[in-house]
């Protein structure tokens, strides 16, 4: 039976050459694109890098997610930063909005900012909303957006040093601080936050207030008041220590 | 000088002139007439007269006064049964050079003050100043004092301010003084001083970098084309 039908088999198609079935999956442009965000970026850690990255190409559908990805790749101190929050915005321009009408509106921008924060305590997020949100039906320009996101994204970093203030402030490792230290800290951090920028003797003396010996002398006085006020789980430490940041953070403007 | 001025009227200077029909020249001497806050004394007369009850120090700024004199007029003591005493102008400061040569630019704007020391006398209880200045030199268009104020006690007396405490530490970062401090801190029960100022350094960092950087456009929430239309606001 040699004329026997051979089965489907790759031989059914025209040989293809490596180089067409590397372009009938676009893969070149993809190791492109990956290359490119690689040198850009810079991150830490590539090869965590990579592999977040191909997970994300799965969430094309979802173009909040899609910008929430873009945005996230690198740290807000880099100025690729600014790009990337560009390029973000660009995707979200495609988000469909009425009939004929694509653009960014207040509801796509909030869940943008939910989602960048939704690693934060929940009344974190609800009070930071509460300063720069938009209302569903307004149109976001980009400086509007670019402000949101970065505000998101630095207090990212700053719920990242509350928990680090809260393990250095725990001194018995009992997963709770004293309420009292809590409170010194705080009010040391909201006094330093309400001097103004300008003045150039403010800033000096917010800065010996939070420097080792400012802050030597207001713990010593915290710890000298016998009060009892119980402890802080690391929740509402954050909760409290975000307030002086939030403080900062203006409303937006009409 | 913590003490705040003295309130009085100072009035603008009058040039002095000797005037003639044939010869009219600048004289270069000009008068500044000081008023005082008017108090009625209740046991003398229920006109009330300008009154000052002491001057210890006269401030200015100098602008090409070449020499300056004080004047004071003192209060009018009532005798017996007389309606007012006599007036009496005394010269408290006599002729004080501002300037060393009227004709150069040395001493001409800069600051003075003329304290107790200087006075002939101690100024009290009176009810005018004057304020002669002269200035000799044809060179100088215009002279007059600038900024005038009088004060009530000379402020060399008083001590200055306390210093804070960030500028008296001036050892604040040898390493003696940072070892003293963590154990001194360690003693107290708390063990990493230096990792919780820094977390809370960087903390006021991130926040005043997110405040500078937000955003000043308007999101354009009133506006209607461009313009807003406070009829358009009121249908909805």
């Amino acid at each position: 039976m040699a004329d026997k039908k051979k089965p489907n088999s790759a031989d059914d198609r025209p040989q293809e050459t490596d180089r067409q079935f590397l372009e009938r999956y676009s893969i070149g442009t993809l190791m492109k694109d990956v290359l490119g965000k690689i040198v850009s970026n810079r991150p830490k850690d590539p090869i965590t890098f990579l592999s977040d990255y191909f997970d994300s190409l799965e969430d094309q559908s979802n173009l909040v997610l899609k910008a929430r990805n873009i945005i996230e790749m690198t740290h807000h101190s880099r100025p690729v930063f600014e790009m990337n929050v560009r390029q973000a915005y660009d995707i979200m321009l495609k988000q469909k909005v009425g009939k004929r009408l694509y653009g960014v509106n207040g509801t796509s921008y909030t869940d943008l900012i939910k989602t960048l924060c939704r690693d934060m305590p929940q009344p974190v997020t609800t009070k930071l909303l509460k300063k720069i949100e938009c209302l569903d039906y307004e149109a976001i320009t980009f400086d509007v957006f670019k402000s949101g996101v970065f505000t998101c994204c630095v207090l990212q970093d700053y719920v990242k040093l509350c928990e680090m203030l809260f393990n250095s402030l725990d001194f018995q490792s009992s997963g709770k601080v004293d309420k009292i230290l809590s409170d010194v800290v705080n009010e040391q951090l909201k006094a330093a936050l309400a001097n103004t920028r300008t003045d150039a003797r403010k800033i000096v003396e917010a800065g010996y207030n939070l420097g080792p010996d400012g802050l030597f002398y207001a713990l010593e006085r915290g710890m000298r008041s016998k009060s009892q006020l119980g402890g802080q789980t690391l929740e509402q430490f954050t909760i409290e220590i975000c307030d002086a940041f939030l403080s900062k953070v203006k409303f937006n403007v009409y | 000088m913590g003490d705040r001025p003295l309130h009085c009227s100072i009035k603008n200077p009058i040039l002095l002139t000797v005037e003639d029909q044939k010869n009219a020249f600048h004289s270069g001497c000009k008068v500044i007439d000081v008023t005082f806050p008017n108090v009625s004394s209740p046991e003398t007369q229920t006109v009330p007269i300008s009154f000052c009850e002491r001057v210890g120090e006269i401030c200015f700024k100098n602008y090409y006064t070449a020499y300056v004199s004080i004047r004071v007029k003192f209060k009018a003591a009532p005798e017996n049964g007389a309606e007012s005493g006599e007036i009496k102008w005394k010269t408290c400061v006599r002729r004080m050079r501002l300037m060393p040569s009227p004709h150069k630019e040395s001493g001409s704007q800069d600051y003075f003050a003329i304290s107790k020391k200087q006075f002939s006398f101690d100024i009290s209880n009176i009810s005018a100043m004057r304020i002669i200045l002269q200035q000799p030199s044809p060179v100088w268009k215009e002279f007059r004092i600038e900024d005038l104020r009088l004060y009530r006690s000379s402020e060399m007396l008083s001590k200055p301010p306390p210093l804070p405490a960030w500028l008296t530490e001036d050892s604040a970062n040898s390493t003696k003084h940072k070892l003293e401090l963590q154990t001194k801190a360690k003693e107290k029960g708390i063990p990493n001083l230096e990792s919780i100022s820094s977390s809370l350094q960087e903390l006021w960092g991130l926040s005043e970098e997110m405040a500078i950087n937000q955003s000043k456009t308007e999101i354009g929430r009133y506006e209607v084309d461009g313009c807003y239309e406070v009829n358009l606001l009121a249908y909805t």
